[in-house]
């Protein structure tokens, strides 16, 4: 199993989101927005459905699987019981959750690494024995891990951490979930979503002095409330996107948590092109350009939103 | 609730809000990019020009060994730390509670800002009187050197050591990556071997915090027939309740010691007791788990009474097998959060719903519950129910599920992973 994603993966994704959103398109009669377009792409088969948000479940095929060093202990313990030599999909552990902060950075990794060492051993060891990466102690936090090597625009993921979706910031529909889904998923059986809601909001504007992506999130949860997003995946359009970096937009979709969503997405643009290519990404942007129709909205969603727009934010306000 | 920083002063008052700030925490996977890194540090270069350093503790979660390597590499690291900055390990650390602060030591009320994402009381330091306020890197930079939530960087002064008074600047506009790109760190990540036939998974067989999975009994093809209660849970009965967190995060690997924490946080409508029920063997009052584990030595299996939207909260699947794992054979409820509900039939725990929420009032502490013609369970068909009470009487009634036929199949095998391993 190839952990890292390679141009072939992302090539295959792309050849069926363009086969599936025609599908799609034509199952439904309108134009799509972005998040129609990853989930129908990576649906396990299109049958004329036209899928109702917050109602009907779907069937899907994710491109990876990321767990943490808490919750990835039970799906390797779960995965083991169901006696398959390999995970049949890229799968990641990262171990970021055990490290306790008291001192600095050093001397808390030393004493964290003693008091775990029995964990990190055995999720290291179920890793090499089931064709999982496994990310040691200090290499970093997962959401971050990710982005700066594995997601990439129009992908799905799934992870066993409630802030997965940081990886929307790369145009990734990356959601969180439990153990039990992962260990099914890494078995090589389709994933069982309860088909999101449509939240758009709209940026225009742009980021200057202060102002910072957090300000943008934070304003978004204001408005929607701890739940506002339940069962709802956050779609960000507008020409405003295009002013926050590719990271800053991990920020925000890493906080859709906080309102409830299932996840947040930004459309691909080239903010993203540009931390790709400084990740030694290079390829997977290029990719990404010759397939941009599939990594944003229809273009008649931008200009006519009504249906799915909940919010309107001008980037200039200090926060 | 969000605020503009100019409004954040006047609710300090109004609010009664902690002034002087105790921590300032800036990082963590949500806001350690490069681009983070170099507004921060911009405001921090401003600070140092001036001669000054934080008012207070400033610590730097790095988000990954990448960027800390990449800002020690290009100086943002050095001009945190030269205005008395701490970094702190590559991991979740203080973003996840994994925080200790020993100089607390009366859980007094106290104010930190951080660039985290999640402020619910006890998040950060396990402390529930710990106010944390959230923002961005450079306001919490801003924040940590004025040392209290009602400085406004864009309006007040910060007085220069040689005792002038200076207003911070906005920061500069910053890169969003390196332009010498990011640093490569080494000896991080271990792939998996092409090979894995002899690789073979470390487990201690005496290990306290990891235990080797074994699967769950399958069905016996009999009806539950007069079994016992264990809780009727009263009102609110989340996941965290089902099976908390805190210190138990460490037990996530090890079925059996976790079970020990099983319903812990559940009100129990019985006797308004939290994590405790009737031990119908011994007449005692006793905790949950030890009840279960009696009933289990014992062979008894027994069921959960539940109130509206039990097991909502996280998707953790420990809430249902810790209660598998010690012999629970239904859930009945008025009503299950969905994921919970799923989790509940993948673990081969029978997931019901009173199909008249009023049935809830029906069931006290001595009843026994009898679940009939199992053998014909069928999607969109009800399950028949009996309760037994004390006093001979009985009441029968209808529970709904949400089974389809594979679902149905979970429950017989003892589990969706035991389909899973048949296949």
């Amino acid at each position: 199993m190839k952990i890292d994603t390679t141009p072939e993966l992302v090539s295959n994704v792309y050849l069926k989101l363009k086969e599936n959103i025609v599908k799609y398109r034509n199952v439904v009669g309108r134009p799509l927005t972005l998040t129609e377009k990853i989930l129908s792409g990576h649906l396990n088969k299109i049958d004329g459905t036209v899928f109702t948000g917050g109602k009907d479940y779907v069937f899907l095929k994710p491109d990876r699987v990321a767990l943490q060093d808490v919750t990835g202990q039970m799906v390797m313990l779960q995965f083991m019981q169901a006696a398959l030599k390999q995970t049949s999909l890229p799968t990641t552990v990262h171990c970021d959750h055990l490290i306790r902060a008291e001192v600095q950075g050093d001397i808390d990794m030393k004493v964290s690494l003693d008091e775990n060492s029995e964990v990190f051993k055995f999720l290291q060891s179920a890793c090499a024995k089931y064709g999982c990466g496994f990310w040691k102690p200090g290499a970093g936090i997962i959401h971050q891990v990710v982005l700066e090597n594995y997601a990439f625009p129009g992908g799905l993921m799934i992870g066993t951490d409630s802030h997965t979706p940081n990886a929307g910031g790369l145009g990734m529909i990356a959601i969180g979930v439990g153990g039990l889904d992962a260990t099914e998923t890494m078995a090589g059986l389709p994933w069982e979503l309860l088909y999101p809601k449509k939240i758009g909001v709209k940026l225009t504007g742009e980021l200057n002095g202060w102002t910072s992506p957090k300000d943008i999130i934070l304003k978004v949860a204001d408005k929607l409330t701890v739940s506002g997003g339940t069962n709802a995946i956050v779609e960000y359009f507008g020409s405003g996107t295009k002013s926050i970096s590719c990271t800053g937009k991990a920020t925000i979709t890493n906080m859709g948590a906080e309102i409830g969503a299932t996840c947040s997405v930004f459309p691909y643009d080239e903010r993203m092109e540009t931390y790709l290519k400084y990740t030694n990404r290079g390829d997977i942007a290029e990719l990404a350009n010759q397939n941009k129709e599939l990594l944003v909205a229809d273009p008649e969603i931008e200009t006519n939103p009504e249906f799915f727009l909940i919010e309107s934010l001008k980037l200039i306000s200090q926060h | 609730m969000a605020r503009p920083i100019s409004e954040l002063s006047d609710d300090v008052t109004s609010k009664d809000y902690t002034d002087p700030i105790s921590v300032a925490l800036i990082g963590s996977c949500t806001n350690s990019s490069y681009e983070d890194m170099s507004r921060a540090a911009s405001l921090a270069e401003q600070a140092k020009a001036k001669g000054i350093k934080a008012k207070i503790p400033l610590l730097i979660t790095p988000g990954s060994e990448q960027i800390r390597g990449t800002i020690e590499r290009d100086g943002q690291m050095d001009s945190l730390k030269d205005i008395g900055a701490t970094v702190l390990a590559n991991a979740c650390g203080p973003c996840i509670g994994q925080w200790n602060r020993p100089e607390l030591e009366n859980d007094e009320q106290n104010t930190i800002v951080t660039t985290f994402n999640r402020n619910f009381p006890g998040r950060n330091d396990g402390h529930r009187s710990t106010l944390n306020f959230i923002g961005s890197p450079e306001m919490i930079i801003a924040l940590a050197l004025g040392g209290k939530l009602s400085f406004n960087p864009l309006k007040d002064d910060l007085i220069a050591a040689d005792g002038t008074k200076f207003k911070l600047e906005p920061p500069k506009p910053a890169p969003e990556v390196p332009a010498e790109g990011f640093m490569k760190p080494e000896g991080i990540f271990i792939a998996p071997p092409d090979n894995s036939d002899n690789v073979e998974v470390v487990i201690d067989p005496n290990s306290k915090r990891l235990q080797r999975l074994e699967p769950f009994l399958k069905w016996d093809g009999k009806d539950f027939e007069e079994i016992p209660i264990m809780v009727k849970a009263k009102g609110k009965c989340t996941t965290d309740h089902i099976s908390p967190a805190g210190a138990w995060l460490s037990l996530r690997g090890h079925l059996n010691n976790l079970s020990d924490n099983m319903l812990l946080g559940a009100v129990n409508a019985f006797n308004d007791k939290v994590g405790e029920g009737k031990n119908i063997i011994s007449g005692n009052i006793e905790s949950f788990s030890k009840i279960a584990r009696q009933y289990k030595e014992n062979q008894m299996r027994w069921v959960i009474i539940g109130d509206n939207n039990y097991g909502e909260g996280s998707s953790r699947e420990h809430a249902a097998m810790t209660p598998r794992y010690l012999g629970c054979a239904a859930v009945i409820t008025k009503s299950l959060a969905r994921i919970h509900e799923t989790n509940l039939k993948k673990q081969g725990i029978l997931a019901l719903t009173f199909s008249n929420p009023n049935d809830y009032d029906k069931i006290l502490e001595d009843d026994r519950i009898s679940l009939l013609e199992l053998d014909n369970m069928q999607p969109d068909k009800q399950v028949k129910c009996i309760i037994s009470h004390a006093d001979g009487s009985k009441d029968e009634i209808l529970l709904n599920h949400s089974y389809n036929k594979a679902q149905i199949e979970w429950f017989k095998s003892g589990s969706a992973l035991n389909v899973l391993r048949n296949k």
